[in-house]
């Protein structure tokens, strides 16, 4: 019961402190139920983020990894949701329906991709944690901060852990952690189901993303097709994959910005090269180079 | 760095393309057809790729669920000849919250033998632990002094564990 509970409880919890965050934001401004349905990809990766990075914060600054803490930490970006909620109810409007070849297009292309995903997600479950970097830089650390609950700095200054890259950040280890936390016993072939659940969560944001700059017929083959081949990568369980998702969701929405100018966007791309530069040292230079992009673009006049 | 390396050449080959197309009325129309061979490709990709990989999740269900524990937990060390066996032996005689030190003619193995102990701690020197594990060496060929420890476990000849002396 527990390793199916704690795990659903953790997850909708990163879906309710992300919903929070966008409602901080200004995204889910007067937006009606289809439109909260339609941000909940959004809502999930900027809840990990954003969860995960003040918990990182609190391990720094010596406070343990707990359920207990991280329940606290959720609710506090849970909060703003509450207000909104409190203030103005989602209208019940039923959500529009496709018309055209292309809305059906990628209506199908998004429900064949669903396929995949629930046919994956039992799999998943059960794979064993073979690559090399997975377990010894990655796994490692959420092995150690799940039995420990805090940061193994200080023990990986010894020669026995001299390749385990201790300057690699902590969002990929303390995501793991918490996931292992909530099943309540550590096991190796846990490490894929939270990898798995970005991937769902990426193709949901990119798609309401990509829908606002680009065709149903562009988007969805693009995205859809983008997250099937990355499967094989993402199976490996290194980082890569999961940066790779974070970095393109982070361009759209910095463009997005660029293209519109609607602070939303930019607190949405902030978060986003905020996941990016926790999650690997590469993904401060790929955050960077967004950053200076915007900076470039964001000179010039607002477009008519 | 390859990273690096990658999103220069990017903007690079965005900078060149941007050269050569010049105007933006044939920009829009470069773009678009970049668009349309990238959305056939990736669609042409991901339709097989959605197929062989939907069929190996399910084939590697029903492969994994029969593994056991000490199979699933020594998958990452068969590429170095792991012995699983000595390494389950460990696992349950020695303490997780213990200190271990790790005597092993090997390299790279030994990255995985402390992520396969862990979270038990490895010390650079035998006196900083509670455990020592002989791996593939004998206790005397080990530079542990034979006075640094208690009795010895010996799973196999080569493959030994002891209490260090308090």
């Amino acid at each position: 019961m527990r390793q199916l509970a704690g795990p659903l409880a953790l997850h909708a919890g990163f879906f309710s402190a992300g919903y929070g965050l966008l409602a901080t934001f200004g995204v889910l401004r007067d937006a009606t139920l289809a439109r909260w349905a339609a941000v909940g990809g959004l809502a999930y990766v900027c809840g990990v983020i954003g969860v995960v990075s003040v918990t990182i914060v609190l391990l720094v600054a010596g406070v343990p990894l707990t359920m207990e803490g991280t329940g606290v930490v959720i609710a506090m970006l849970a909060a703003p949701l509450v207000v909104v909620l409190l203030r103005a109810r989602p209208a019940l409007r039923p959500p529009p329906r496709p018309s055209g070849a292309e809305a059906w297009i990628a209506v199908s292309l998004v429900g064949a991709f669903a396929l995949v995903f629930l046919f994956g997600l039992p799999s998943v479950g059960l794979r064993p944690l073979d690559g090399f970097d997975a377990w010894n830089l990655w796994a490692r650390k959420a092995n150690l901060l799940f039995w420990d609950g805090e940061l193994p700095s200080a023990l990986f200054r010894g020669e026995p852990y001299a390749r385990v890259h201790s300057d690699y950040p902590y969002l990929l280890p303390t995501y793991e952690a918490l996931h292992l936390r909530s099943l309540g016993r550590f096991d190796p072939r846990a490490f894929h189901l939270p990898l798995w659940l970005l991937l769902g969560a990426f193709v949901w944001a990119a798609g309401l993303l990509a829908s606002r700059v680009t065709r149903p017929a562009v988007w969805a083959p693009l995205v859809t097709g983008a997250a099937i081949l990355s499967i094989p990568g993402l199976l490996t369980a290194y980082a890569d994959v999961p940066l790779a998702y974070l970095l393109a969701l982070a361009a759209l929405s910095a463009g997005l910005w660029i293209e519109r100018r609607m602070p939303a966007d930019l607190a949405v791309a902030a978060t986003l090269l905020a996941g990016c530069a926790a999650m690997k040292n590469e993904g401060l230079v790929g955050a960077a180079v967004i950053v200076v992009g915007c900076w470039g673009a964001g000179d010039g006049p607002p477009p008519p | 760095m390859t990273l690096l390396l990658q999103v220069i050449g990017v903007l690079l080959v965005a900078a060149v393309a941007r050269a050569v197309v010049g105007s933006d009325r044939r920009l829009r129309v470069e773009s678009g057809a970049v668009t349309a061979v990238a959305v056939v490709l990736v669609g042409f990709g991901a339709l097989d790729g959605a197929w062989v990989t939907t069929r190996s999740l399910l084939t590697e269900r029903s492969a994994n669920a029969r593994l056991s524990p000490s199979e699933y937990q020594g998958r990452g060390g068969t590429i170095f000849s792991a012995r699983e066996d000595f390494l389950t032996f460990v696992d349950s005689r020695v303490p997780r919250a213990a200190t271990v030190h790790l005597a092993c003619a090997c390299s790279d193995e030994r990255d995985w033998i402390s992520w396969r102990l862990s979270p038990r701690r490895f010390t650079e020197r035998p006196q900083d632990a509670d455990w020592l594990v002989f791996y593939r060496v004998q206790p005397q060929d080990a530079d542990v002094p034979a006075g640094a420890y208690e009795r010895l476990v010996r799973f196999e000849p080569g493959f030994e564990l002891a209490r260090v002396r308090r």
